[in-house]
């Protein structure tokens, strides 16, 4: 597994076009971005875990969560996308020994379980018709919570995969 | 050479586990409540800016003023962790202009943050609406500029520790 990785890492580093993460101002530009990017997912993604389990209780629920899936997807899509070229442009210190970035993948792998089975399940439907003062059913509450931890593990391991 | 005080602050206990300990607790455990903290008070306010500037006019305005005091506290939680992080490295951030930048980008996001609280939510009106799509557009490029100022520290000082 080690030599494979290694393999994939020097590949990935050698791509001449991930060379432009080095450019002066260009990486501190794309580490800006992916916490602009944190702010926009972890902001909105907080605002209907909150509310689901019981701040701001006067909130309908629909049109908070038509904001936070615009915009937690906005921001994911911020951090996507500068994340892969900060990896790429350092690909060996990322992808071998290095454990807190793959629990930080398998962080954000379980966020999306849990958000799949918040969409597949009765939870989403009863939200979506919540009225203000309405208590969210105790199952859209256990996935606020694991939602919240989740994110907040993701930002942990995000900050000890430094080398 | 950097005022003697920096030095001093560099050389205390607090400061030297910090930079020196290999604990789990120490450098990269302040750093990551730092996020979270930002999370809180970033996060929040900049979705409460996405609806002032007309995202979502589903959500009633009134109920949002409920997430303030966690705002609140994602601030102290950023101040507390922030001193800290100061006290590691005192030289690396006194000495670099951006680190004022940062913190200017701060005091004013802050004052923002107040003005939308006491206009928009305390005292609401047709005007105040118009005036709250300004503060908001306002507050988050404050905030766009802290964040891009914190991370250029890291990429301007010219000294991580006291030279000599």
């Amino acid at each position: 597994m080690q030599p494979l990785l290694q393999s994939f890492a020097s590949w990935l580093e050698n791509v001449g076009f991930f060379a432009f993460a080095h450019l002066r101002a260009v990486w501190p530009t794309l580490e800006a971005l992916h916490f602009v990017g944190l702010a926009l997912l972890l902001g909105s993604v907080l605002l209907l875990d909150l509310r689901m389990l019981g701040v701001a209780k006067q909130l309908p629920c629909g049109p908070v969560h038509r904001l936070t899936l615009r915009w937690a997807f906005v921001g994911f899509s911020i951090m996507a996308v500068t994340g892969f070229l900060l990896m790429a442009g350092k690909a060996t210190a990322y992808l071998v020994d290095n454990v807190a970035f793959y629990l930080k993948l398998l962080g954000i792998l379980l966020a999306g379980v849990n958000a799949l089975v918040f969409y597949s399940t009765a939870a989403f439907r009863a939200v979506e018709t919540l009225g203000p003062g309405e208590d969210a059913p105790p199952l859209a509450k256990a996935v606020a919570g694991a939602s919240m931890f989740l994110w907040l593990s993701v930002i942990t391991f995000g900050r000890y995969l430094v080398f | 050479m950097p005022p003697e005080f920096l030095r001093t602050i560099e050389q205390s206990g607090l400061a030297a586990w910090m930079r020196e300990s290999d604990s789990f607790l120490a450098y990269p455990a302040i750093i990551t409540l730092h996020t979270f903290g930002l999370a809180l008070l970033v996060g929040l306010s900049a979705a409460i800016c996405l609806r002032l500037l007309g995202v979502a006019p589903g959500i009633p305005l009134a109920p949002l003023e409920r997430f303030f005091p966690l705002i609140w506290l994602g601030f102290w939680v950023n101040a507390v962790t922030g001193v800290v992080l100061l006290v590691s490295y005192p030289t690396k951030s006194f000495t670099d202009p951006v680190f004022y930048v940062k913190l200017g980008f701060i005091a004013a996001a802050m004052v923002y943050m107040q003005l939308i609280r006491s206009r928009v939510f305390r005292h609401p009106s047709p005007a105040a609406a118009a005036d709250g799509k300004h503060l908001a557009a306002v507050l988050l490029l404050m905030w766009f500029g802290a964040i891009f100022a914190g991370k250029f520290i890291e990429y301007t000082y010219t000294n991580l520790i006291y030279p000599g």
